[in-house]
């Protein structure tokens, strides 16, 4: 009763101006943060952490928050549109929502992403409501073991990713995790693979990688495939087909599923939204009638990774707020601006300031509410992208590219890297291999190394197996993979026959 | 070995290890083409070009300390040992056809002369700055694809200039390159 009650209290201090400035305009920065390829949910918090300072620490906070959950929602909106992910978590919604535009569908794809991520995000919130404190306990729990079996679990989705190019999509991911070790080894302190060069002290970033995989090695496909003819090509805006509310009830239980499943993987720290989206999207394949469908644009597979990535806001939340814990970069982003204005997250935050607690809450319900009524209005913008002509469209790509590869650590060695990873993805897409799986070695490198060091370190090589949830992990991870070879097996088996 | 693997990690290491593997890649695709395998060509040399790579990373893992119990050589071994023992089994594939033959040729000429317009267009930035460098990029690169509407390509390249100014350099201060010319005329 008391929580309701501090809730109704938090909605009803949004009734000012300032509240709800903060939330449009932190909705409007967050998605286009998002959606530019370059900047990622955390640089567009942390640049707007500045602007807060003579701010009051609730708007403050309301506007940072704002901008973190539309900052997830923007980066599937170039995801679907030109294939150039916005956000690492985007990657997954562009397996299903750049076919779905390639088939004529773009507006499908917007609008699944749009309501699967409002959805997603209020769920998210929800849970961080009404369970922040027992699942903060849970986990602080988990042990170097569990984390280093939740990475294998993930990688795991590479199976799944793969489908009959199974080796291939392994391949793939074992060339992500290779990459993932050049640099600084943070345990040891050795340089390991970077020849000298100190540039790669920190190895090869996320982004720049990311962009080149996805954008560049696209452009240079359908450079190949494509004639380009010398008569100008007007664009052709036709009429957009939008999902009926009937299209969208069809995927209540994926959003629903994915939702809980990005919310869970968000409270760990370190774990995130891109992990939770390539989790919710294998399960969602695994769960559905039609597996062999996704990836060739189907509305299931935007919705499952879009509402696992905005999901995971508020369960990035919880160790924030409960523990003083950051869930995730952004997060710890907001540490440091509650920090600035005088505010401990911790269990004392919900003892002391119960107002801006939930004033949080409440604003995040809102913002997701606003950027629905924004993502809907904008949508019908995005969607005239794709009627861009392709040789128009192209060098627009690049130029975005290389800006937004700059853009992160301002340097040339990124562009550089940037257009070598475009250069790998071509030449594997040309032979079959998916490029998804290189970016999640990537992402779950780090995570798999270091927990499975530390582990070891701590409790021996057995540690995996007598720790119950590690070993459970670990035997579903093995099923998970085992499972799509033995049923590619089987049916080469039956084909013979 | 040791002492190879620490070799390796160095910047003329780097270059010993970068001209073996285009020698070892140069000489895998001479005898491929003068044997009737040649048709799978590309799904015998891309195996063939990741095997290479995990045999330099692990020889430069024998160069890592070793005191410790998990040293810093452990993962990255056992990635490039799940590495080898994938491509291996794509590597058999391919030399017996299984994964079926190389896919046609396209358009692979305007593929490197864009390429080439990109690496340019990087240079250009480092010496005539990100505007000037960035407007002759895409008004080229468009031409280059065969746009003739040059309403279009010029308002695009100006729109593109502006907002990256105000959204980049103003907005996000984003230290857009000036350009050694201009900043050695300038300052």
């Amino acid at each position: 009763m008391e929580l309701l009650h501090n809730l109704a209290n938090g909605f009803g201090l949004l009734a000012g101006a300032p509240q709800i400035v903060a939330i449009v305009i932190g909705v409007i920065l967050g998605i286009l943060a998002g959606a530019m390829p370059g900047l990622s949910p955390s640089m567009g918090v942390a640049l707007l952490v500045p602007f807060t300072y003579k701010m009051d620490p609730s708007v403050a906070l309301i506007l940072l928050a704002s901008i973190y959950i539309a900052a997830n929602y923007g980066g599937s909106i170039t995801a679907v549109t030109i294939n150039t992910p916005g956000t690492p978590s985007a990657v997954v919604t562009s397996f299903d929502g750049y076919p779905l535009t390639r088939k004529g569908k773009a507006g499908v794809g917007l609008g699944t992403s749009l309501i699967a991520s409002t959805v997603g995000g209020m769920i998210g919130v929800i849970i961080l409501i009404f369970f922040s404190i027992p699942l903060a306990k849970l986990a602080v729990k988990m042990h170097p073991s569990e984390y280093f079996a939740l990475a294998m679990f993930g990688l795991t989705t590479v199976a799944s990713l793969g489908g009959k190019n199974w080796a291939k999509a392994f391949v793939a991911a074992m060339f992500g995790l290779l990459i993932n070790t050049i640099g600084i080894d943070p345990i040891s302190g050795v340089s390991r693979f970077t020849f000298g060069f100190f540039r790669l002290y920190d190895g090869f970033s996320l982004i720049p990688a990311l962009i080149g995989l996805f954008a560049l090695s696209e452009v240079f496909l359908r450079l190949e495939e494509h004639k380009f003819a010398k008569k100008s090509v007007k664009a052709e805006f036709k009429k957009e087909t939008w999902p009926s509310f009937r299209d969208y009830w069809k995927l209540k239980w994926t959003i629903l599923r994915s939702s809980v499943i990005g919310t869970l993987i968000g409270i760990f720290p370190g774990a995130g939204a891109t992990i939770a989206a390539f989790l919710s999207y294998d399960v969602a394949k695994r769960s559905s009638k039609h597996p062999e469908k996704f990836g060739t644009g189907i509305p299931e597979g935007v919705a499952a990774s879009e509402a696992a990535n905005s999901s995971s806001v508020g369960g990035a939340m919880v160790p924030l707020l409960t523990l003083g814990i950051p869930g995730s970069a952004t997060t710890a982003v907001l540490i440091g601006a509650l920090m600035i204005h005088n505010l401990n997250p911790g269990p004392l935050l919900f003892k002391t300031n119960p107002e801006i607690v939930y004033s949080l809450f409440a604003s995040l319900l809102v913002a997701n509410f606003v950027m629905l009524v924004l993502g809907m209005w904008g949508s019908k913008l995005w969607v005239k992208v794709t009627a861009i002509p392709k040789n128009v469209l192209y060098p627009m790509i690049v130029a975005i590219s290389i800006i937004g590869s700059f853009a992160v650590n301002y340097s040339f060695f990124d562009v550089a890297s940037c257009i070598g990873f475009g250069l790998i993805g071509w030449l594997l897409k040309r032979y079959g291999f998916p490029v998804a799986p290189i970016v999640l070695g990537i992402v779950l490198g780090k995570l798999a190394e270091e927990n499975f060091r530390r582990a070891v370190i701590m409790g021996g090589y057995s540690v995996f197996f007598t720790r119950p949830a590690s070993a459970i992990m670990l035997l579903i991870a093995v099923l998970s993979f085992s499972y799509p070879l033995i049923k590619t097996y089987r049916e080469r088996k039956k084909s013979v026959k | 070995m040791k002492a190879l693997g620490q070799f390796l990690n160095t910047q003329v290491g780097f270059f010993v290890a970068f001209g073996s593997f285009v020698v070892f890649l140069g000489i895998a695709a001479f005898i491929i083409s003068k044997t009737r395998k040649r048709r799978f060509m590309g799904r015998i040399l891309i195996p063939l070009g990741f095997i290479g790579i995990a045999v330099i990373f692990y020889l430069i893992t024998l160069g890592f300390p070793r005191e410790q119990q998990v040293g810093p050589a452990i993962v990255p071994q056992l990635w490039i040992f799940f590495l080898v023992a994938l491509n291996i089994y794509l590597l058999i594939r391919g030399i017996t056809g299984r994964e079926g033959e190389d896919p046609e040729k396209g358009r692979i000429d305007t593929v490197f002369l864009f390429l080439a317009l990109v690496v340019i267009y990087l240079v250009a930035i480092q010496l005539i700055g990100y505007f000037i460098s960035t407007f002759f990029f895409i008004v080229l690169a468009m031409y280059m694809l065969a746009y003739r509407n040059y309403v279009v390509i010029f308002s695009t390249a100006v729109g593109w200039l502006i907002f990256s100014y105000f959204a980049f350099f103003k907005l996000l201060f984003v230290p857009l390159p000036k350009g050694l010319v201009f900043s050695l005329i300038f300052g």
